[in-house]
């Protein structure tokens, strides 16, 4: 695992009762200050329709707008900050609040239109494996490639979510596990690819928090955006050690994808020789750096050992 | 879940000896019963606020009885002050507009819609005198679903003569606003069930009470739905079309009125009353604590909870404590209890003090 769970696995529930079934991955989303809603939701002994679900899977009734929801697919529309579209060969406003569909298409697509994952303001954008194509928002039948993803190509689908800086989106791909920010004015990724540890259905970005809300097997969990730490590496000296002298001494913590743990404790001490640490603690950078100095006393000869450790 | 903020006195029902006696329903003076009408089960006819001055508002519910007498069945029209509740009586309505489907302008004009095919409107107002409803048989509009194309009664509408719009409903999930005068189709607005009542609140503003007992406030000029919650006993006592019908939004106290049917005692007489309800959600329920970074020995986690309302619409300004058990160990709540924001949520703080596991609840005051 590479991100740190932070709750579940979260199985949802009606009124305090299990769920066992919640909508299919493609026709939901998650919208700040409403919850993650769904389609398509049928609990036994409650009306069927729309339900949101809070994050620990608390689920209520909302609208009963497509109880039997079928094809219909519900992307995100980022022309406006709860916009929602909804395709069932044609694109739709999906409004968040009433869960419930606006009857007339904006786009009432041509033969051979296949769906968009997100709705840009000046185009539509596809997520095909590792591609990320667009078309003209009078189109959604002719994409053509805008940005290829490399270093361990990802497949398959990925769930769009969008993130607190203008024009970047969050994509999730559920085979992998992998997760991505894409700036869509300039067309390229920005940031590391960050590594889940595990494939989903769905992986959404709530940008209010900076964590990830996944669903896997009708279940949810929430991801710190945070790397769990994985390798420490060994103190090395940056410079040479001599008496009189204060010379940094540096480890790097890694993630199980040997991404860097940013921001982590570690803990410094010697274990045997002389000398003394600057301080006890330091924390790791960016890159996943951390270091101490170490101080070697006037006169002093022989080795000594020097241990870091992190709790976590 | 709203805030009630008022309750009615209950309407009573009169004596069976104050009363025609007649072969129906012989069961309602069949002792220990002794009131010889009841509501008859299905759906309120119509619900209102009217200013009758001098007593400055009073609120007005049109219900269909079953009776003894011939021919089995009367409309009452009863009456409330709506500052204390108190019941101000109630009358046979000899207008007899039982079968025809109400709505109140933001104005306070009462117009009703017959059952033709024309969709005819008539002008209702309340005779100071008799306070019965009156009408002088002029149909004022009439919105064929020829013209009015989508529009079907008995869903619920609203007029806005200042704006020239009607605000219809349809048999699907949304509300079509129209021209007033043409049926031109202005927009639509997707609602959380088929309308059932319209109600203006402002200008180009209205609530509308849907099929699923949710209600959404809704622009009608920009087409945008501004906000959903739900009114607890929503009224779904009858058939498609006329559910709901007992709840009415009042224009000066602005809050809603709903009436709920609650069963009779063993006499046989009411004991359904009518609630108000200031239009903020409050909180039902809310979600286990959640950290939003993973705890680490020595640092401060941010917990995230959220109160939400029953159909999961945010509750803000709520007070949410976080506790741990006595005698933990492991970890200790920082800070004073957090109040949620616009979107329900608040963030409290737990330090973590040494390795191990700790069980964090969490817990709000409603005021």
């Amino acid at each position: 695992m590479a991100l740190e769970l932070l709750a579940g696995p979260i199985s949802f529930s009606v009124d305090g009762v299990s769920l066992p079934t919640w909508g299919a991955y493609y026709q939901q989303t998650y919208i700040q200050g409403i919850g993650l809603i769904s389609l398509g939701v049928n609990p036994s002994g409650q009306p069927g329709g729309t339900y949101v679900a809070q994050l620990d899977g608390a689920a209520m009734f909302r609208s009963p707008f497509a109880w039997g929801a079928g094809s219909l697919i519900l992307v995100p529309d980022l022309r406006k900050d709860t916009g929602i579209a909804m395709w069932d060969g044609n694109y739709s406003d999906f409004d968040a609040i009433a869960c419930a569909p606006y009857p007339t298409p904006w786009l009432t697509t041509a033969a051979g239109a296949s769906v968009a994952s997100c709705v840009l303001p000046d185009r539509f954008l596809k997520i095909v494996w590792d591609k990320a194509l667009w078309s003209g928002l009078t189109d959604s039948v002719n994409y053509v490639e805008e940005y290829a993803f490399t270093t361990n190509p990802p497949t398959g689908d990925a769930t769009v979510s969008r993130t607190n800086k203008p024009g970047v989106i969050c994509l999730a791909w559920r085979a992998e596990g992998q997760i991505r920010f894409y700036d869509t004015v300039n067309r390229i990724q920005v940031g590391e690819t960050i590594y889940l540890g595990e494939s989903f259905d769905a992986c959404w970005y709530i940008r209010k928090w900076d964590i990830f809300l996944t669903l896997e097997s009708n279940q949810l969990k929430v991801f710190a955006n945070v790397v769990r730490p994985s390798s420490l590496s060994n103190p090395v000296a940056l410079s040479a050690i001599a008496p009189g002298l204060v010379t940094q001494m540096q480890v790097r913590l890694l993630g199980a994808q040997n991404e860097p743990c940013v921001g982590e404790i570690i803990n410094w001490a010697i274990t045997s020789g002389d000398g003394f640490l600057v301080a006890s603690q330091s924390e790791t950078d960016e890159n996943g750096y951390a270091q101490i100095g170490y101080a070697c006393p006037v006169g002093s000869s022989g080795s000594a050992t020097i241990a870091a450790e992190v709790d976590f | 879940m709203l805030r009630q903020t008022f309750t009615s006195q209950p309407f009573t029902y009169r004596l069976a000896s104050d009363m025609p006696a007649g072969p129906y329903y012989s069961y309602l003076t069949t002792p220990p019963r002794i009131y010889g009408e009841e509501f008859d089960g299905g759906a309120a006819v119509a619900m209102f606020v009217n200013d009758d001055s001098p007593i400055f508002d009073v609120i007005y519910l049109l219900l269909q009885y079953k009776t003894e007498a011939w021919p089995s069945y009367l409309y009452r029209l009863h009456r409330w002050d709506a500052t204390d509740g108190s019941y101000l009586g109630g009358l046979d309505t000899a207008t007899g507009p039982g079968q025809h489907l109400f709505s109140q302008s933001r104005d306070g004009t009462l117009y009703a819609m017959d059952g033709s095919l024309a969709n005819n409107v008539y002008k209702y107002s309340i005779d100071p005198t008799t306070h019965d409803l009156v009408t002088d048989g002029v149909v004022q509009f009439s919105f064929p679903s020829s013209t009015y194309s989508g529009f079907l009664q008995p869903m619920g509408y609203l007029i806005d003569n200042d704006l020239g719009l009607l605000i219809g409903g349809t048999s699907q999930n949304w509300v079509t606003v129209y021209d007033l005068a043409t049926g031109a189709v202005k927009g639509s607005i997707p609602t959380p069930g088929y309308p059932v009542v319209v109600m203006a609140e402002d200008t180009s503003r209205c609530y509308v009470m849907t099929s699923s007992g949710n209600l959404v406030l809704v622009n009608y000029s920009t087409f945008q739905v501004l906000s959903c919650f739900r009114i607890q006993d929503p009224d779904f006592t009858s058939g498609v079309g006329t559910q709901g019908r007992s709840i009415c939004w009042d224009r000066r106290y602005r809050r809603f009125l709903n009436w709920v049917y609650t069963p009779v005692d063993s006499t046989g007489q009411n004991t359904s009353v009518i609630g108000g309800y200031f239009p903020t959600p409050i909180p039902t329920y809310l979600t286990a604590p959640i950290p939003i970074r993973p705890p680490r020995k020595y640092q401060q986690t941010p917990i995230l909870t959220r109160a939400c309302g029953s159909i999961g619409e945010p509750a803000g300004a709520t007070r949410v404590s976080l506790s741990v058990p006595t005698g933990t160990t492991v970890a200790q709540v920082n800070g004073f209890p957090a109040n949620t924001d616009g979107d329900g949520e608040a963030i409290g703080y737990m330090d973590c003090l040494d390795s191990g596991s700790v069980t964090l609840s969490a817990s709000a005051t409603v005021l």
